[in-house]
């Protein structure tokens, strides 16, 4: 190493002052890292584990033997172009998919230990553990505080104090109670947009899921209300486990911890959000996200 | 651009930016290698105008390195370059940042050459020491030629090269000075001279080390990671992986 301040070879930084100083680097390259195998990181703490996962709309397979790890109270993204399977993936953790015909799974799903993709599996329950937020806002067509109580109402039996209490929890969680204290009688669709999309996440997180899916939560927000949920992704992961699909890759880059970068229905590579975007190992993913891709 | 590393973007505009950037750089490299190519003829001539010229160049280098910078901010601000793209544009950053440098450092040989012509010495050569000034210039030349044809074809295997070059510039380096520092004790009467000398071979040895930078600066465009933070098994394994690979030219 030269150090550039008297040209003679050293091994300890000095600063301007010629005084030693101790940097903290991490040495991602060199063996701290968790192991990579086949383009996929592993992580510390998975909370949901996919093992060979494949999908078929009838007899086209749209998802091809994925296996990963989703990461416990962080942001993965899901990126890729348009029908890569990142949205079909995403629909499978919760059993969207189960609402249509003729769509079928192989491989499994753990979460907490339970493959979620077996028959006997209770729907509802899954899907109060998993929830998800749409891209398009979907409000109820009914009170915002009734919007954020819906769910609740329907799995747990609580006293009307408690109701208000989680209502009132899950707006703040939300960042949107001081917006809309003072009108919880009024209807959800008065709001505009990104009010809509954050009643949408309360909604979500009223039942107090695990994880929390979103898709394409801000592609029909303007910048400042999608910088607003942004910024409540990065507080959520706190309390949730949250996966993004986006075709936004500066959002992906913002909010994430880890990404995967699907193409033709197979995970390419998946790592911490930071390598995916500064130094890719894989050829079609560096292609996709600099913009190559032909 | 860059051998085939770089690949051609959707965006032709993009594409168009960095290519401006990346030739922008090399261009300013070809002015800085006419730049110690002239100074040091100016050496052995001990030609005074033409070390003047040197001198009066080095503005156009700065003007480069600022053009050069608001490109890049311009790229980063508008692009939001990834992967290969980010380490090239933070690459260029840095090497004009060193090539800017060594345009500094030159100019500092072609003032000792005035120098020398006003005192005493009508010729350079007739100073003690003026051999290892000699030999140190060729060495800073040649280790800025390889390091630049390794930028121009962002070739690790050419770039690692500098590796020992480096460390045997800097035992030269101090080797002289330690011959310098004797002769100056014996000799009194010359230490202003040699003390100039001194000064324009501690600047040529900076070169060396500016040259090894932009060298650690095409490692990274090309592996992603910095040669001076990796360990020294991580670097033998690349060192590896690129000794039978065909270097250019």
């Amino acid at each position: 190493m030269v150090d550039n301040t008297n040209g003679l070879a050293s091994d300890v930084p000095h600063n301007a002052h010629g005084v030693t100083v101790t940097m903290e680097v991490k040495h991602h390259h060199e063996g701290l890292e968790m192991p990579k195998v086949n383009g996929v990181r592993e992580v510390e703490t998975p909370r949901i584990q996919i093992r060979d996962l494949s999908f078929y709309y009838g007899k086209y397979k749209a998802l091809h033997n994925i296996s990963l790890n989703i990461p416990d109270n962080q942001v993965t993204a899901l990126i890729g172009p348009s029908g890569c399977g990142k949205s079909t993936l995403l629909r499978i953790f919760n059993r969207i998919y189960n609402l249509y015909p003729n769509q079928t799974t192989t491989g499994e799903i753990l979460l907490d230990g339970k493959n979620i993709l077996t028959p006997d599996v209770d729907l509802n329950l899954l899907r109060a553990k998993v929830g998800m937020v749409f891209q398009k806002p979907t409000p109820f067509p009914m009170s915002i505080y009734d919007n954020v109580a819906f769910g609740v109402r329907l799995y747990e039996n609580l006293s009307s104090v408690d109701l208000d209490e989680r209502v009132e929890w899950a707006l703040r969680r939300a960042a949107l109670w001081d917006e809309v204290k003072d009108k919880l009688k009024q209807s959800g669709s008065a709001l505009s947009g990104g009010q809509q999309q954050r009643l949408c996440i309360a909604r979500g997180i009223a039942v107090q899921p695990e994880v929390l899916l979103l898709d394409e939560p801000t592609s029909a927000l303007d910048p400042i209300s999608t910088l607003k949920i942004e910024e409540l992704v990065d507080e959520l992961k706190k309390d949730f486990t949250i996966v993004i699909v986006t075709h936004n890759m500066q959002q992906a880059a913002r909010i994430s911890d880890y990404t995967g970068f699907m193409y033709l229905g197979k995970l390419i590579e998946f790592d911490r959000t930071d390598l995916i975007f500064t130094k890719p190992e894989n050829k079609q993913t560096e292609d996709y996200i600099t913009g190559r891709f032909g | 651009m860059g051998s085939n590393i770089i690949t051609p973007h959707i965006s032709r505009r993009y594409n168009q930016d960095l290519e401006n950037i990346f030739n922008k750089v090399l261009a300013m490299g070809g002015h800085v290698e006419e730049q110690i190519t002239r100074a040091f003829e100016a050496l052995r001539k001990s030609d005074a105008t033409l070390a003047q010229e040197v001198i009066g160049r080095d503005r156009f280098i700065n003007r480069q390195e600022a053009s050069i910078d608001e490109m890049c901010v311009r790229v980063l601000a508008l692009q939001q370059p990834t992967a290969i793209d980010l380490r090239l544009i933070m690459a260029a950053l840095h090497i004009v940042t060193d090539l800017e440098r060594v345009g500094d450092e030159i100019t500092k040989l072609a003032r000792v050459v005035i120098n020398l012509r006003d005192s005493e010495h009508v010729d350079c050569a007739s100073i003690p020491g003026y051999n290892h000034l000699v030999e140190m210039t060729v060495c800073a030349q040649d280790m800025l030629k390889v390091t630049l044809d390794a930028f121009a074809n962002l070739d690790v295997k050419k770039a690692l090269t500098l590796l020992p070059k480096e460390a045997a510039a800097d035992e030269e380096y101090r080797a002289a000075q330690k011959l310098m520092r004797d002769y100056m004790m014996e000799n009194p009467s010359q230490i202003p001279s040699m003390l100039d000398l001194l000064n324009a071979l501690r600047a040529m040895e900076r070169v060396t080390d500016h040259s090894l930078n932009i060298a650690e600066h095409v490692f990274y465009v090309v592996e992603g990671s910095d040669m001076r933070q990796i360990s020294s098994e991580r670097l033998a394994e690349v060192v590896s992986k690129y000794r039978d690979t065909q270097s250019s030219r």
